[in-house]
């Protein structure tokens, strides 16, 4: 399989480069214009650091919250990752043709520039800018109090999916749970019980990496470690209701067609979050006609057929390289991989995943 | 189709991995997905080989305890659908890449190659289309 080039994204009249320019200069002017505005924090993204900036509280409240599981102290080191945010609406600095476009869907659009180095993602109420090489993010975001919810619980999704990617890290469609830092990956399409589980276990006490897109990572001795991404869960009405522990954090849809509510569970269980866990094993969820759930062998094939496509298809930028699907297939391949029959009692979920660990650690 | 047809993956859009004598083969444009059991996980392994359908049927012959009739009509039926699912393209090489898929020695019992095809992914995608690729940075 070849991968796609970067004319696939070339779009006529743009200079992706130019824009970069013009954002940089933006958040210079609002970071300048306003200390008062002035955030900064450390985080880890997959072992590592990263520097985000804001001008804007809101935003910095926002965009801070759903990442804090994943806050560090300086350390001195160079970021691997800079990411500058401003909110023109907190700050009153624009930038010269960027504005609000009710022309783009919630997922934007994505153009690059010749060579592919620089990257622009342009949605409704945002547009970003990342270097690859210079490891850069720059954005600008028109009101903070007019993002989706998915910005909300996924800042950056895309940009930093793209950014793990260049440093070899695959992200993922999966959930990820672990005992003293030993992991068990659930994979499945929406709606197969990954969040059922990964949040079972949580209130299990099992420290909670993520129940939707893990970043996985091979290690040069063959083992495998899952990274978190985002400390926050999407529910629909219904599924809020098994959760009675979750339901007082529910934040619900700003607009119309956002059904869901989103629930930061560093604001539920924070001591349950972490960073990262060596994966174990591959447990592939699924309701099924019965009372309790059970645990039986899976093959690679069918692991590949519940994690693949997801992972593959449907995430930015991951799915069109050959490489990427090559890694999944070897991950797979080398680690033990079991069916997780739900069955209508919930309770005993933690069990079968205490006993997955138990065989494989 | 003519025997001398020869097929190779889609390699634009398809990304396909045969594993324990089970393939499954992504339409990364479309979002549909497939997947073939034993005879057809040959035929796809014969398809990255660059076999001609003539050679397909060869092969399937000599590892397999099933008439050469059927055998080719199965063969021509695979790769048309195959083709019709935009998961292989016609080439117009002359000669195969490479030996292909290596038998066990002994001649398995036949089952009729079909392929699953799975839609569950193909809404979602219509709703969220994926981002081309990018390549890989210079090291």
């Amino acid at each position: 399989m070849t991968e796609r080039t970067q004319g696939a994204f070339a779009r006529p009249g743009v200079s992706p480069t130019n824009d970069l320019a013009d954002l940089a200069d933006g958040f210079a002017r609002a970071w300048e214009s306003r200390p008062d505005e002035r955030h900064e924090r450390w985080f880890t993204f997959a072992d590592h650091p990263i520097r985000i900036r804001v001008a804007g509280a809101g935003l910095a409240g926002d965009v801070f919250r759903a990442f804090s599981h994943l806050e560090r102290e300086p350390d001195g080191s160079a970021p691997a990752l800079t990411v500058d945010l401003w909110d023109e609406g907190e700050t009153g600095v624009g930038v010269e043709g960027v504005a609000p476009s009710g022309d783009l869907n919630d997922h934007g659009e994505t153009y690059a520039s010749d060579d592919g180095f620089v990257v622009v993602t342009a949605r409704p109420q945002t547009r970003t800018a990342l270097h690859r090489v210079e490891r850069r993010l720059i954005g600008w975001v028109a009101d903070h109090g007019r993002l989706t919810q998915y910005e909300l619980g996924r800042p950056l999704h895309s940009e930093l999916m793209l950014w793990h990617k260049d440093r070899g890290v695959q992200a993922i469609h999966a959930g990820l749970v672990a005992r003293d830092g030993q992991g068990v990956l659930f994979g499945g399409p929406g709606g197969s019980g990954k969040s059922t589980t990964a949040l079972t276990c949580l209130k299990a006490g099992f420290e909670y990496m993520a129940d939707d897109y893990v970043a996985l990572e091979a290690r040069p001795d063959g083992a495998y470690d899952g990274h978190s991404l985002f400390c926050s869960t999407h529910l629909e009405p219904d599924h809020l209701q098994k959760f009675p522990y979750l339901r007082p954090h529910a934040i619900p849809g700003r607009l119309p067609r956002e059904d869901k509510s989103l629930v930061l569970l560093s604001d539920v269980l924070p001591n349950g979050l972490s960073r990262k866990a060596r994966i174990r094993a591959v447990a592939l969820p699924r309701v099924v006609d019965a009372e309790r759930p059970s645990v039986r062998p899976a093959t690679t094939i069918e692991a590949l057929l519940r994690l693949a496509p997801s992972s593959l298809i449907l995430l930015p930028y991951a799915g069109v390289a050959a490489g990427e699907f090559e890694k999944l297939s070897t991950f797979l391949e080398n680690i033990p991989k079991y069916w997780l029959e739900l069955g209508r009692s919930m309770d005993e979920i933690p069990d079968r995943i205490g006993e997955i660990l138990e065989r494989h650690t | 189709m003519k025997p001398e047809t020869r097929l190779g993956p889609n390699t634009a859009d398809v990304a396909a991995k045969v594993i324990d004598g089970e393939a499954i083969i992504m339409n990364l444009a479309n979002g549909l997905y497939f997947s073939m059991d034993e005879v057809g996980s040959a035929v796809w392994e014969m398809v990255e080989a660059g076999f001609s359908l003539g050679e397909m049927s060869d092969r399937l012959q000599a590892r397999y305890d099933a008439d050469r009739e059927t055998i080719a009509g199965d063969v021509n039926r695979i790769a048309r659908q195959l083709l019709d699912e935009g998961l292989v393209v016609e080439t117009e090489a002359d000669a195969p890449l490479h030996d292909g898929p290596g038998g066990d020695g002994g001649r398995g019992t036949y089952a009729a190659p079909t392929l699953n095809r799975y839609d569950d992914m193909a809404d979602l995608l219509a709703l969220d289309p994926p981002m081309p690729g990018l390549g890989a940075l210079p090291e």
